[in-house]
């Protein structure tokens, strides 16, 4: 009997780890960053790791770098400099039960969290179907952060999550793009998994936004006075500035994702 | 009074029914009674499936929606979905109380979400000089092969012989996974690759095939590579297809298994049909590997003797052709353990067809106007055999390649034809030719060395059988001989050595020169005979050669490159000396000294990120394959005698081609304006002589000149939203040509104007493709006109589903050709198919009709210069054929 009440027990176990299935959605983020010149635009690939309940949005890209590159460092001893893909270090923790996202910021070798509430996005659905790859996608439009976007959903696929901020739809959000087509969301592939649940990073620092901030330059101030003891002579030429004005001229975005 | 108050309370309780807001709500728990949080949970509208409200269920697995008022008065369906769940649904009846509650108790799905592939990228994304097509916005569900696919790409041209045209410039190299297996005939891939076994097409933008010589020299010229969807990799694609109808028994079969992996690609071709289908032509070369510009031109020249086949090209072969055609082609590609490319390939055909039809040529001159009106039965019967075997280490250090290459083919025609007298010719012809190339550079810091040797052989014997000409006296001294026999044996043994340096002294800056010693021994024997049944006449003296030249051809090539990443130019001084010694009979007879030196320029400027600009400048000298420089007569065919005087002909040209183009990958469009203007000298005059039905063309010591300026404005675009393609071109060309008749010279003008128009559309699962072209064609001298005529073509291809399985292709052609002094002449040929897919057996079934309401012969005009040429052709009759294809996917 006891035995029997295990084995159901583990049976009821791991029927729960099947119902909590996760999906992975990748995405192919399109950014026209500065709109006097729409033919740069900027191009990532992001995953979205979502189920009912939770989803993590986050570089592909970067992700898969730092996959190979803890390869590489196990496995070739060589000096070679890989270099940094450009690429959102930011990640996206969304909790849709508890109407909150926290905004995952890595720092040197910190992480800090900055906790917001979700807010919701007033879809109007519209009537119209299309087929998107082999799913049957229905047509939403809604104004997020300054942009019309419209969407289209897959109601096969019974997950209220979307790429970045965008959510809220009966069904995961296939492709999205704001009326200037200067941003643009495009799934390009979805796999399932039975991960049980999706987690936060481990050692989280919660801060503010106006803390992080403070944080941010303090980082790069202690960062000049380190280096300065290193290279007594050549502070100059290595110093590292809040507002940096010198050096190679930063290039001016004036078409953030968030227009307020 | 009670009832009064129980009525009014009844009447508001339904009335809040009927009209009031109706709230849903309820819980959504697991077959184990455990909550399910963030299912979602749709109200629709029982008929219009319209989206009226939604929520998610909440940590508790309860909702709650509020309708809105104007939806309670309808029936609607609650649905309740969640991942890994199987959804439920329930009506709503619109009688159903203000609150009403369900309780769903959802069990588990089994269904994963793997096979859920979506690929929704942009039509074009670029990446540096990569431009990437993705099949999918341009496939539709009719398409079959990839050259269907390949055609609606906005800034490609696929021309009516199947060269792809990359912003208006014929591609370099056509790759699939980035490996060259067709070696230039890349037709076979174009044809045979399954549509939907590719997942983009790419455009790679200036390049250079030799890593090695990548940052040394400049290109201008694109290449195409398909990359295959990872379904089509590893496993046998491709089809089988068997075919038979009326009349009997019209058949079309073939087998065309198709292999990609990363270390071997493979594809094998085997077809038989004879309902004018010419899937030959899938072999023709359409660049070659390994082409030397001095070897091509000074190997002999192929068929001296030939018949004349009417043909038109404004409509498919398959409506003309009667044939009987067998082709294979086994093509395979290995990647060695050293990573180097080891391939070759067999081809094989074996053609049958006959052409009924008339040929009406008029000559044009001041002095003189040569009509020849003849009624044509024409009949070849050949075989080809190629073969070509390659190894290629294509590193960025260093090059080593070999090249070679084998060819027989054979071929019998026959004409009989009535001018007005029936007139019987017959040709037979053999071809043999093997060549070896090999190639190898390397590498030292700036340095580039690099050494080639090719040698060949080559055996053309042929002969001219003629019966039934009246001739007079032209041939013998006896009157109307029975028949005429013209034999050539034609063989040729060449070899060349080259040596090229190339000097990179900046990043910026390469020079480089090449010398090249190449060595060809010809011999060239023409015989005429005539005679009767029973005995031969002699031939008048001065139509039998005798002849061997031994050709010396010394080039060096002085080149300098200038790349910026704006900017890039390339001049070459190329110098060639030509030395020929010439035996007639045995006799020494002549030299021969040339000299040339030339300048080509080649400048690509990227003056916008969306506009660029290249221009090429080209002198070239040419020498005509030395058969032509005998000093006594040869029959080409029964009505053509040439007559070379021991002239060496040449062609002197020089030629300017401008392009600005212009590419907006954002809205996907392309735009090419291309100028292209070319001067010709040849020497010498052919002299144009007509004796009853021959035309004597006899060469004099003297220069002839051709010219031609031409503008060509082509734009193309992709409509996303409309799932459509345009394609626009207008065309202009003003050509001159001197042509030279009882010592009278005459010069041609003429002008052409050409309007296209292509559109491609998706939409709603239709799909509909046009082609619209007007082309005019004027020609005249100063005191000739030649007939002006105005061609007008349609063809419409529109496909439209029926059920899910099957649809209806519906093909038609519109031809009109008007000219000035004849009447107009209208031509409609529709074709209707019906396709039904078996899906599980993976095989379409298709009956088709063709050649519906054909009539019996097609007209043709065609003029150029001093010559109007009258094609009219016997149409194949109605056919039936019902297909069936296999896909192996």
């Amino acid at each position: 009997m006891k035995y029997t009440s295990i084995i159901i027990l583990l049976f009821f176990t791991l029927n729960i780890a099947n119902a909590q299935n996760t999906i992975i959605a990748n995405y192919n983020f399109l950014h026209v960053k500065d709109t006097t010149q729409p033919q740069n635009f900027s191009s990532e690939d992001m995953m979205l790791i979502a189920n009912n309940t939770k989803a993590l949005y986050k570089s592909f890209t970067l992700d898969a770098f730092l996959n190979n590159q803890s390869d590489l460092n196990t496995n070739i001893s060589t000096k070679r400099v890989f270099k940094m893909p450009k690429v959102t270090s930011e990640q996206l923790f969304s909790n849709y039960n508890t109407k909150e996202i926290v905004t995952i910021k890595p720092l040197m070798e910190d992480t800090f969290g900055i906790k917001s509430p979700l807010q919701n996005i007033n879809w109007q659905l519209i009537d119209s179907t299309k087929q998107i790859g082999n799913l049957i996608c229905k047509k939403a439009t809604g104004e997020f952060k300054g942009r019309k976007y419209t969407c289209w959903y897959s109601p096969e696929i019974a997950l209220q999550g979307g790429p970045w901020k965008l959510h809220g739809l009966p069904g995961l959000i296939i492709n999205a793009h704001d009326e200037k087509n200067q941003v643009s969301f495009t799934l390009t592939s979805i796999t399932q998994t039975n991960d049980k649940d999706i987690l936060l990073p481990q050692h989280l620092t919660y801060v503010t936004e106006t803390k992080f901030a403070e944080i941010r330059e303090s980082y790069k101030s202690n960062m000049n006075a380190m280096l300065g003891s290193v290279y007594p002579d050549n502070n100059k030429k290595l110093r590292i500035q809040p507002n940096a004005t010198g050096g190679k001229p930063k290039k001016s975005y004036n078409n953030p994702l968030e227009l307020y | 009074m009670k009832w009064f108050f129980f009525i009014i309370l009844i009447t508001i309780y339904f009335s809040s029914n009927c009209l009031g807001q109706k709230t849903i709500q309820g819980t959504v728990k697991d077959t184990t009674h455990k909550n399910i949080i963030g299912a979602t949970v749709t109200i629709e509208l029982q008929y219009a499936k319209t989206v009226v409200a939604y929520t998610f269920t909440d940590d508790t697995g309860f909702f709650k929606i509020v309708l809105q008022e104007k939806y309670s008065r309808d029936n609607c369906i609650i649905k309740v979905a969640s991942l890994n769940y199987i959804g439920k649904e329930q009506l709503i009846d619109s009688l159903s109380p203000s609150v009403v509650t369900y309780n769903f108790i959802l069990k588990t799905s089994h269904k994963k979400l793997k096979e859920v592939i979506v690929e929704t990228k942009p039509p074009i994304t670029a990446k540096k000089d990569t431009i990437n097509y993705h099949v999918e916005n341009y496939i539709n569900n009719y398409d079959r092969s990839i050259g269907d696919v390949l055609q609606k790409l906005p800034g490609i041209e696929v021309t009516s012989s199947g060269i792809i045209k990359y912003q208006g410039k014929p591609i370099n190299k056509f790759y699939i996974e980035g490996k060259d297996l067709l070696s230039g005939r890349y037709n076979i891939a174009t044809t045979n690759v399954p549509a939907n076994a590719v997942e983009k097409v790419q455009v790679l933008e200036n390049h250079q095939p030799i890593k090695l010589l990548d940052s040394f020299t400049t290109s201008n010229n694109a290449a195409l590579n398909l990359v295959l969807k990872d379904k089509a990799r590893n496993k046998i694609i491709g089809k089988a297809k068997l075919g038979i109808g009326y009349p009997f028994i019209s058949t079309d079969n073939e087998v065309v298994p198709l292999f990609f992996a990363n270390n071997y690609q493979s594809i094998a071709t085997i077809k038989y049909n004879n309902i004018g289908k010419d899937y030959a032509k899938e072999l023709t070369y359409l660049y070659n590997d390994d082409y030397n510009d001095i070897i091509f031109t000074n190997k002999y020249f192929g068929e001296i003797v030939y018949l004349n086949m009417p043909s038109v090209s404004a409509i498919d072969l398959d409506k003309f052709y009667n044939n009987n055609q067998f082709s294979a082609s086994i093509n395979q590609l290995t990647i060695t353990k050293n990573n180097n490319e080891l391939k070759g390939f067999i081809d094989f055909v074996y053609d049958n067809k006959t052409v009924n039809g008339s040929i009406a040529t008029s000559y044009y001159f001041t002095n003189d106007t040569f009509k020849i009106t003849e009624l044509n039965n024409y009949f070849k019967k050949e075989n080809t055999v190629k073969a070509n075997l390659q190894y290629i280490a294509n590193k960025s250090n260093y090059l080593f390649a070999n090249y070679s290459s084998f060819q027989f083919s054979q071929n019998n025609a026959s004409t009989n034809i009535f001018n007005p007298k029936e007139i019987y010719q017959k040709t037979k012809y053999q071809r043999v030719e093997f060549f070896n190339t090999s190639k190898y550079s390397f590498r030292r810091k700036k340095h580039i060395f690099e050494f080639s040797l090719i040698a060949g052989f080559k055996k053309d014997p042929q002969q001219l059988f003629i019966e039934h000409v009246n001739y007079d006296t032209f041939f013998t001294k006896y009157p109307n001989p029975a028949f005429l026999v013209q034999d050539i044996h034609l063989k040729s043994l060449f070899t060349s050595l080259n040596a090229s340096w190339y000097l990179k002294t900046n990043a910026n800056f390469s020079f480089s020169n090449n010398i090249s010693f190449n060595y060809f021994h010809h011999s060239f024997n023409s015989l005429l005979n005539a005679g009767n049944k029973d005995s031969l006449f002699t031939v008048k003296a001065g139509f039998n050669n005798n002849a061997t030249f031994n050709h010396y051809v010394i080039t060096n090539n002085w080149a300098i490159n200038y790349k910026l990443p704006k900017l890039s130019f390339t001049v070459n001084i190329p110098y060639s000396f030509y030395k020929i010694i010439n035996y007639q009979s045995n006799l020494f007879t002549s030299f021969f000294d040339k000299h040339f030196l030339g300048v080509n320029v080649l400048v690509n400027y990227n003056f916008h990120k969306k506009w660029s600009l290249s221009t090429s400048v080209s002198n070239q000298f040419r020498l005509s394959p030395s058969f032509i420089n005998s000093n006594q007569y040869i029959l080409y065919n029964y009505r053509s005698l040439n007559n070379n005087n021991s002239i060496y002909p040449y062609n002197k040209n020089f030629s300017i081609d401008n392009f600005i183009n212009y590419k907006n990958l954002l809205k996907y469009t392309f735009i090419t304006l291309n100028h292209k203007y070319l001067k010709g000298i040849y020497n010498p005059i052919m002299d144009n002589e007509f004796h009853q039905i021959l035309h004597i063309r006899k060469a004099n010591n003297g220069n002839t000149y051709r010219q031609s300026n031409s503008i060509l404005f082509a734009y193309s675009q992709y409509l996303p939203k409309l799932k459509s393609t345009v394609k626009a071109q207008l065309f202009f060309e003003n050509s001159i040509s001197d042509n030279y008749s009882n010592k009278i010279m005459t010069r041609f003008y003429t002008n052409t104007y050409q309007v296209s128009l292509f559109t491609n559309t998706k939409l709603n699962n239709i799909s509909l493709e046009t082609k619209t072209s007007f082309n005019i064609s004027k020609s005249r001298s100063a005191t000739i006109n030649i007939n002006n005529i105005t061609i007008f073509e349609q063809t419409l291809t529109l496909k439209t589903p029926i059920t899910i399985n099957s649809f209806i292709t519906f093909n038609n052609i519109y031809n009109s050709i008007k000219q000035t002094n004849n009447k107009g002449i209208n031509f409609l040929y529709p074709d209707i198919y019906f396709t039904y897919s078996l899906e599980k057996l993976k095989t379409d079934i298709e009956i088709g009709a063709q050649n519906l309401f054909n009539k019996k012969l097609y007209t043709n005009i065609a003029v150029k210069n001093n010559v109007e040429t009258i094609n009219q052709i016997a149409l194949r009759p109605l056919q039936i054929i019902v297909k069936a294809t296999v896909y192996f996917k």
